[in-house]
């Protein structure tokens, strides 16, 4: 990292020169570590950082709440860390509209509060305290709730970003209606900081439901079962359904979250529970089992997400690998935590994920695991346009270099494409 | 920000029979002499020809001049463009083909559905190859289960829905001329409809693309679960108005039809009380599936059409809500919407009786473009969005620019997502109303910027509002727009001239690129 070192003083004196402190801090990440980290306080900081990072072809490590770090492939050259804590607020909010406008590192848990305080909520449902909007958009990853929100790029309607280039732009609008050029904001949401540096986003809201409750009940694992829920949960007013497993307890949890109004509810729940006795329990229920996903403590976790006819086959496949599974059937996404003895076993689910239609990602692994498994799975025949997307917006190669726009080891061109960026 | 020199022409829908046709129109457009100095060497398109036809079989590639008159527009019809030829492949290896034809004759080519689109999107740009996907009309897949269904891009939006019906499902997205435009041509516009508001725009239904490249390679986007790990290249795809490809395939998402659906037709004296009814329903808590506006021109106009549904003549404006969803809450959000039409001085309330009632008042909202023809010999549908709250001080505006031009105005529009159409009934013929009708068509688009809108919320930029685009964007954030359509069309081959100004695009560096700028309006 001596090299790594040198080129950081160069970013550390160009930014001292906007006057952003630098400080010493030691942050480490799968395949590497910065040692020092800045806070730009604003986008104007955040811009003269960047640009003096690709004069110096000095990799950044963009962070928000550091919930996720540790999710990406093996990261190459990295030099500076960036904070994204400085950049924080909800600096608009039009309850008459339901739309406001919050900057990137402001936690999501703190936007939420302050929608609900005028009958909105927020549709993002990223885990815990510390999630903070950007990284939510950037790693595009919803919770349960995403049964009822939709992904999270239904909820931007308007995105700022600081490109590889330094420089401020901004894509969408305010408004919940728009075609007004391309919709840059889908290339950002889920491109894990590789493209640009999301700063602030145009949030779309929904009306707070009038009532809510959480039912639990106890099932075995068997197919008919699982379909006769999965087919309940697309009752108007299920808001997540969440089916937590492992095969040495051999029965599972069934969790449901109901919001609407009073009549849509009762009669909601009334078809659960003819179906089987769901017991009510607290209302945020959901936010413990969301939670619970992102700090498993397990060497290994991953999350697949598969077509809703193929999800319980899925969820065979990873109980029978001896994973605890936590599955939002109405999506077919199912999370699954434990340990493994090889990454063999993996490479199995990312095929069998595949097959059923869709993919498997690898939260957690061991480091060594790494060298054979790519964490994001292979791009196929979208490899070269992602690449030639990072070049395009990325000329130095800068931004999280190598932690997410890593190809599959099928894709060499592409992957060799990328790391000549960077030399 | 740059300053425009002029403005941007109209979009001007033209009446069957109005006095000027496209063809007389064309000898009198400087961009037509442009065509004919900028066509390749006369050699280059005839064996080009003779290529696409052994592609396509000749009934399937049209070149007479009298053929090619129905390609030289689309809805955007002031300034018709004469294609080279016009290529109707059925496979997307025929169209794979005829890409790489045109490439290697280095001519330009433009994707079309069924030339419905308002922005000028599939005009032909200098001498270039119409690939028009009118005979891939295959359904290739339905998966009930699963909620999706496998289409070329040239079924027909409204034929969807009605090949599905029987399995409980429809297709959601359903602009006003879905009767004709093509799933290809919603995708490349991620065109919207009256039940946007409840069910999101194209954007929120395409799960996964298969594209021919501008580079004639064949890619597939996305995946039938709707999610792919990276940058979404489905959703950047969706609204790139055929600039970034041609899609030959496309996996839509189906939607359960709704068990229970109200609709209601709330009267008002006024259209500035029917917007602020719509803020306030917005503010209840309750979604509508759609909230539309019709006033009272268009009213006129709808109940004189074959489109007439017995709105009342006398109203000012119509506000039509409708409402989805489970049975058991029909009752309260009806409660909902009448209380907050009361509190706007709603004259009178009235629940579609039967489905066949709900369908006429669906009709005559749909067909009210249509009915327009009779105000005057053209139209030009504006589109552009602001916040909803600001929804009655910028008709209040509109209606005062109009005036002040002395232009007749209708307003038929998406009222729960503020976005606008409004209207402008004219006269081409008269070339002083003409100049009006451009002025007014730009200070309606200042004045909702101006409130944090934006220039088109579905008709797209087009070349229609490509030069407007400064409106809303300076040119840093123009840049990444760029880089996008380098990435996937690097040499500006496919669809030049659209969507975002021609003037950054570097000839020096580029100079196959030189088409964006061929492209005069
Ligand atoms: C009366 C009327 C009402 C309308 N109402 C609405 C409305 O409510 N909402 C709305 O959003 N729009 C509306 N429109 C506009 C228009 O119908 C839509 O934009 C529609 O999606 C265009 O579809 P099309 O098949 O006609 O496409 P075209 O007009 O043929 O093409 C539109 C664009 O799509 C591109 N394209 C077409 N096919 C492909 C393909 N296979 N691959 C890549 N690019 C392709 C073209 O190059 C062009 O840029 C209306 C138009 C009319 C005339």
């Amino acid at each position: 990292m001596g090299a790594t070192g040198e080129r950081g003083a160069a970013i550390s004196a160009s930014a001292s020169e906007s006057s952003v402190e630098v400080r010493e801090e030691r942050v480490s990440v799968p395949g590497g570590a910065v040692d020092r980290v800045c806070e730009p306080r604003n986008v104007g900081e955040l811009e003269s950082i960047v640009r003096a990072a690709g004069i110096d072809r000095e990799g950044l490590l963009v962070m928000g709440g550091r919930t996720r770090l540790h999710w990406a492939n093996r990261a190459q050259a990295l030099g500076l860390g960036i904070s994204m804590s400085g950049i924080s607020g909800v600096d608009e909010f039009e309850p008459e509209e339901g739309v406001l406008h919050a900057l990137a590192g402001t936690p999501v848990q703190e936007i939420r509060e302050v929608a609900a305080k005028e009958g909105w909520e927020l549709p993002l449902d990223s885990p815990g305290q510390l999630s903070t909007l950007g990284g939510t958009i950037a790693s595009a990853i919803g919770g349960p709730r995403a049964h009822l929100f939709g992904p999270v790029k239904d909820a931007v309607l308007g995105l700022e970003v600081v490109g590889g280039d330094g420089v401020a732009t901004k894509c969408g609008g305010r408004v919940v209606k728009n075609v007004t050029g391309y919709d840059m904001a889908k290339l950002y949401c889920g491109s894990y900081g590789s493209l640009a540096i999301v700063t602030g986003a145009w949030l779309r809201l929904r009306p707070a439901s009038a009532k809510r409750i959480t039912l639990r009940a106890r099932s075995s694992n068997d197919k008919e079962r699982f379909e006769a829920i999965r087919a309940l949960s697309k009752l108007t007013s299920v808001r997540a359904l969440v089916w937590s497993s492992t095969r040495t307890v051999g029965k599972s949890e069934i969790t449901v979250e109901f919001g609407g109004s009073a009549e849509g509810v009762e009669h909601d729940r009334a078809k659960f529970n003819q179906y089987i006795p769901f017991e009510e329990i607290a209302e945020d229920t959901v936010d413990h089992l969301r939670d619970e996903r992102s700090r498993t403590g397990s060497p290994v976790a991953l999350r697949a997400r598969v077509l809703g006819t193929r999800c319980h086959e899925m969820m065979e496949v990873v109980l029978d690998a001896g994973l605890r599974v936590s599955a939002d059937p109405g999506t077919g996404t199912i999370h699954a935590s434990g340990s493994l003895p090889g990454p063999s076993i993996l490479a199995l689910i990312r095929e069998r994920a595949e097959q059923a239609g869709g993919f498997a990602q690898f939260e957690t692994l061991p480091d060594e695991w790494r060298d054979t498994l790519d964490v994001f799975g292979s791009l196929g025949g979208t490899a070269s346009i992602v690449s030639t997307l990072k070049r395009r917006f990325d000329p130095a190669g800068i931004l999280n270099p190598g932690r997410f726009v890593t190809l599959g080891p099928s894709d060499g061109d592409a992957q060799a494409a990328l790391q000549g960026d960077l030399t | 920000m740059p300053q425009r020199e002029k403005p941007s022409k109209p979009h001007l829908e033209s009446n069957p029979g109005a006095a000027s046709s496209p063809e007389s129109l064309l000898g009198d457009r400087p961009w037509a002499e442009s065509c004919e100095a900028t066509a390749r060497p006369a050699s280059a398109p005839v064996e080009l020809i003779g290529r696409l036809q052994a592609i396509v079989g000749r009934e399937n590639c049209l070149t007479r001049s009298g053929e090619l008159f129905a390609y030289e527009c689309d809805g955007l019809t002031l300034e018709p463009r004469r294609p080279l030829a016009v290529v109707l492949p059925e496979t997307t290896e025929e169209v794979a083909k005829v890409v790489h034809a045109c490439r290697e004759f280095d001519i330009h080519f433009v994707p079309r559905g069924a030339g419905t689109g308002l922005s000028g999107g599939a005009h032909a740009t200098a001498g270039s190859v119409l690939i028009e996907c009118s005979r891939m009309t295959r359904v290739l897949a339905v998966d009930a289960e699963d909620r999706f269904a496998i289409v070329q891009p040239g079924v027909v939006n409204a034929e969807l829905s009605t090949a599905i019906r029987h399995l409980g499902l429809f297709y959601a997205p359903d602009p006003s001329s879905q009767q004709a435009c093509t799933i290809g041509g919603n995708v490349a516009e991620n065109s919207g409809g009256p039940h946007t508001l409840k069910y999101g725009t194209t954007t929120n239904h395409i799960l996964a693309l298969e594209v021919v490249m501008p580079d004639g390679s064949v890619q597939h986007l996305g995946n039938q679960t709707g999610e792919m790990p990276g940058p979404d290249l489905v959703g950047a795809f969706v609204g790139s108005e055929g600039t970034l490809g041609i899609v030959t395939e496309i996996t839509v998402r189906l939607t359960p039809i709704p068990e229970a659906i109200e609709t209601m037709l709330a009267i008002f004296d006024d259209v500035v009380p029917a917007c602020r009814a719509v803020g306030r329903v917005i503010r209840s808590g309750v979604v509508p599936a759609a909230m539309e506006i019709v006033d009272r021109r268009t009213i006129e106009a709808v109940e004189a059409s074959v489109y007439k549904a017995g709105l009342p003549k006398d109203a000012g404006a119509v506000l039509i809500v409708e409402l989805d969803g489970s049975p058991v809450c029909m009752e309260g959000e009806i409660r909902t919407i009448r209380e907050a039409c009361n509190a706007e001085g709603c004259q009178a309330i009235e629940l579609a009786r039967d489905e066949e009632e709900r369908l006429r008042f669906w009709r005559a909202r749909k067909g009210a473009f249509g009915a327009m023809g009779r105000l005057a010999p053209d139209l030009y549908v504006h589109d552009a969005v602001v916040p909803r709250i600001h929804l009655p001080e910028i008709l209040e505006k509109i209606g005062e620019i109009c005036d002040r031009h002395r232009l007749k105005l209708a307003n038929v529009f998406h009222a729960g997502d503020g976005n606008l159409h409004p209207n402008i009934c004219f006269d081409r013929r008269d070339e002083d109303e003409l100049a009006r009708v451009i002025q007014a068509g730009e200070e309606i688009l200042k004045a909702c910027t101006a409130v944090g809108g934006v220039i088109t919320g579905e008709h797209g930029v087009g070349v229609e509002k490509r030069d407007y685009m400064h409106l809303v964007f300076n040119p840093e954030d123009l840049e990444p727009m760029y880089w996008l359509r380098e990435s996937f069309n690097p040499d500006g081959v496919c669809n030049p001239g659209k969507l975002i100004p021609t003037t950054r695009f570097c000839v020096e560096s580029n100079p196959k690129a030189r088409g964006y700028d061929e492209v005069p309006l």
